[in-house]
């Protein structure tokens, strides 16, 4: 590369990198800075260097690991029923059952509402004086019941995340060549057979990439609970992303939160770093 | 003819010649001198005229200038643009927010120099996101709301809130004595009080209360209130609609169980985690475990599980689904407007355990808000002048007349029309005279959701009383180391 192409280079990147930085970068590495204090979040004057304390602190924290098999728990919901669902309404709407086009409609306009009109669509729902879902079942008292919060959520992400699931797993099955399901078919393959033996093994990248990114997203979910259950009740719905903010912002334990930032911060790029190996290798071996 | 000259004449010419060449020489000396002399007569004379003429000038100088500072002082200045002065409230919507928009006008009417910019605020986001926000990046509201112990005295430490000593040591007599702790800090005071909440106080439906079997004065004792709780559960009713099992966490019933059990100052204590009080003493748990029996036995409603729970408790009332509700002065304003006129509604004190008066010691202010000023303008005058405005009893009673609560000035009710309801309430919260101001169970920010979140674990039967105190008395320590 000449150092003409370089500075061209370097050039075009300007842009994106004006904004990038200040707004995505710097931030990351002040977050690292202030995990290694205690602050309260007001007063410069008021900022202590503890070193890594916080961190040592996380490791023996109760709320820490509470948060931490919450977000498991939820990632454990969440990831199979957005998969299988998505999986699902793909191949029918692949293989072009009755209303497709509605089905279709249906599954992606959640994809273009943001997580906080989701969650004030499900509170409404959720409502223990005028919810449908409440009365449906007759039991006020869903999102406020720490066994039935956490299903909410999982559903309330779920149907969030669904569009853009379907939408990633149809481009991948209409990027496997037909003449294998004619060959197969020529062979006596059902469809069961089919699916499992062709469909599923020519998705796997695409499976292990939607994967990846639903549990990212688990690992993100903060305007959901926000609006729905403010982590609770009882920490029942309290995930990592929610227990960060309640640390820097509602307890005003700026070092603290910001240590439980940089965790998650490492617990995601961990998972991309992973995800864009799994997309290279995919597209270099079949697309 | 002609005459020889002799020598001796010659001598006798030669020497008058001599004297008259030397007093020829001398003449001419005499006659500059004095044309010099005439000289310097006249400059002296001039230089007098000019000294003359100097001080003459000299002195209209000094009459310019004081004609100048005249003009100065009696000339009216060009017009000058208002100052615009930002003031949050967490005042954002309902009568709150009409009351405070209506005084805001009112200032802005009669300080023609000053736009007060009033923006509320929901009080959630204020006190959580806004206000440390808008103070940790510079750029604070230059008037704000705030609730005693939440914020203020980290803004205090952190220099960011102004210093209104003076100030108030003039207006002293305007507020009720007791309530000072709130915003006074190591003997400076940096707020005028202005919106009170004061919590005991019991409302009872006297209708639903009959139909018992009871009457309000058979609330006298905490071992009688109970048993109207069990009356009201035999009967299908609702002890406490306002109570509720999922998601609102009753920190007003817990607040004064606590009240009752060790009195209001060591409740404060407690909460504090000062003079070697702490959550996890016997009597505080003996107290939180009241509450569980509470919810364990159903004596609260799920009236509040509505959005605004206001709303809720009107219809419990309404419909006489409910016996008692409510915990706090902020009721009386929503019950006034919102109920059939028949409804009679009655107003006790919580049972203490010694079964003490309003007026003793074991009293308190559940919170108060206050108007502080930021640190951020060069002329303070301006800001004080809006704080003398705001915390005034003129302008409290505006306020008044939207929302029937309580406000810190005296005589904010005088000449309003008084519910009478709410003038019972009044009554006893005049008589009061040695208020603590506590403001809020959850006294210190930082442990303010862990207390939340301890009373839902254990309403919802996720954590023992033991274990929750133990977690608030952890995060307490925290927060105080």
């Amino acid at each position: 590369m000449t150092v003409r192409d370089r500075v061209s280079h370097w050039l075009l990147v300007l842009p994106a990198l004006v904004f990038y930085v200040p707004l995505a970068i710097l931030p990351i590495f002040f977050g690292l800075a202030l995990s290694l204090t205690k602050w309260s979040g007001l007063g410069i004057g008021n900022l202590q260097f503890i070193g890594l304390a916080n961190y040592g602190k996380l490791l023996n924290d109760r709320m820490f690991w509470g948060s931490v098999t919450a977000t498991v728990k939820f990632s454990m919901l969440n990831v199979p029923l957005v998969l299988i669902l998505g999986l699902i309404i793909a191949v029918a709407i692949n293989t072009k059952l009755p209303l497709v086009g509605a089905t279709r409609t249906a599954v992606l306009v959640p994809m273009a509402m943001s997580p906080i009109a989701v969650g004030i669509l499900f509170t409404f729902l959720m409502s223990p004086s005028m919810g449908l879902v409440t009365r449906l079942f007759k039991n006020p008292l869903l999102v406020q019941n720490p066994n039935y919060a956490m299903v909410v959520i999982v559903l309330a992400q779920a149907w969030s995340a669904l569009g853009i699931t379907v939408f990633v797993f149809l481009s991948g099955l209409q990027a496997i060549p037909h003449e294998i399901y004619e060959a197969a078919n020529i062979d006596g393959a059902g469809a069961f057979r089919r699916f499992a033996q062709i469909t599923i093994p020519l998705l796997r990248e695409t499976l292990i990439m939607i994967t990846i990114i639903t549990i990212i997203g688990a690992f993100k979910t903060f305007g959901l609970i926000f609006v729905l259950t403010q982590g609770g009740p009882y920490h029942a719905t309290e995930l990592l992303a929610y227990w960060m903010y309640k640390l820097a912002f509602l307890s005003h334990r700026m070092g603290y939160g910001s240590a439980v930032a940089i965790v998650l911060f490492s617990i995601i790029a961990v998972m991309t770093f992973v995800q864009l190996g799994t997309t290279r290798s995919g597209r270099a071996r079949y697309y | 003819m002609s005459k020889k000259m002799s020598r001796r004449e010659l001598l006798r010419l030669m020497g008058a010649g001599a004297g008259a060449a030397v007093l020829a020489g001398c003449q001419p000396r005499v006659v500059v001198e004095t044309v010099e002399v005439e000289k310097i007569v006249e400059v002296e004379k001039e230089v007098e005229k000019t000294v003359e003429v100097e001080k003459i000038v000299e002195q209209t100088v000094e009459v310019e200038k004081i004609v100048e500072k005249i003009v100065e002082v009696t000339a009216v200045p060009p017009p000058k643009e208002p100052e615009e002065i930002l003031f949050w409230s967490t005042k954002s919507s309902g009568t709150e927010l009409d009351g405070i928009e209506a005084m805001v006008a009112r200032f802005n009417e009669e300080n023609p120099d000053i736009i007060l910019n009033h923006v509320g605020y929901e009080t959630h986001d204020m006190f959580n996101t806004l206000l440390p926000t808008a103070f940790a990046g510079g750029a604070p509201p230059d008037i704000f709301d705030n609730v005693g112990f939440w914020w203020l005295f980290q803004l205090i430490e952190s220099g960011d809130v102004l210093d209104v000593s003076d100030w108030y040591a003039e207006n002293r007599d305007r507020y009720p004595p007791g309530t000072e702790a709130a915003y006074t800090h190591e003997g400076k005071t940096y707020a005028a009080p202005y919106h009170l909440g004061a919590t005991n106080f019991i409302y009872s439906n006297v209708r639903a209360l009959t139909d018992l079997g009871y009457s309000v004065a058979d609330l006298d004792t905490f071992e009688n209130m109970v048993e109207v709780f069990e009356a009201a559960g035999k009967a299908d009713q609702v002890a406490i609609p306002q109570g509720f099992q999922g998601g609102w966490n009753a920190t007003h019933w817990v607040s004064c169980l606590i009240d009752r059990a060790v009195g209001a100052q060591a409740a404060t204590d407690t909460f504090f985690g000062r003079n070697g009080r702490r959550y996890t003493d016997p009597e505080i748990v003996e107290a939180v475990s009241h509450f569980k029996d509470f919810n364990d036995k159903g004596y609260f409603g799920i009236g509040a599980a509505s959005e605004d729970y206001f709303v809720a408790q009107n219809r419990w009332l309404g419909e006489d689904l409910g016996v008692m509700f409510g915990l706090g002065s902020w009721n009386a304003g929503q019950i006034t407007g919102a109920v059939d006129e028949g409804l009679e509604v009655e107003i006790t004190m919580f049972p203490k355990m010694e079964d003490k008066a309003l007026s003793e010691t074991n009293n308190w202010i559940y919170w108060i808000h206050l108007f502080s000023a930021a640190t951020n303008r060069a002329d303070p005058q301006l800001l004080l002048r809006c704080l003398d405005a705001l915390g005034s009893a003129e302008y409290q009673q505006i306020a008044f007349a939207h929302t029937q609560q309580l406000y810190a000035a005296k005589g904010a009710t005088e000449g309003t029309q008084v519910h009478p309801l709410l003038r019972r309430l009044l009554d006893l919260y005049d008589d009061a005279t040695n208020l603590v101001p506590v403001c809020d169970i959850t006294i210190k920010s930082e442990v303010t959701y862990v207390m939340y979140d301890e009373l839902i674990g254990i309403l919802m039967g996720q954590v023992s009383v033991e274990d929750a105190m133990m977690h608030l008395d952890e995060a307490l320590q925290e927060s105080l180391s």
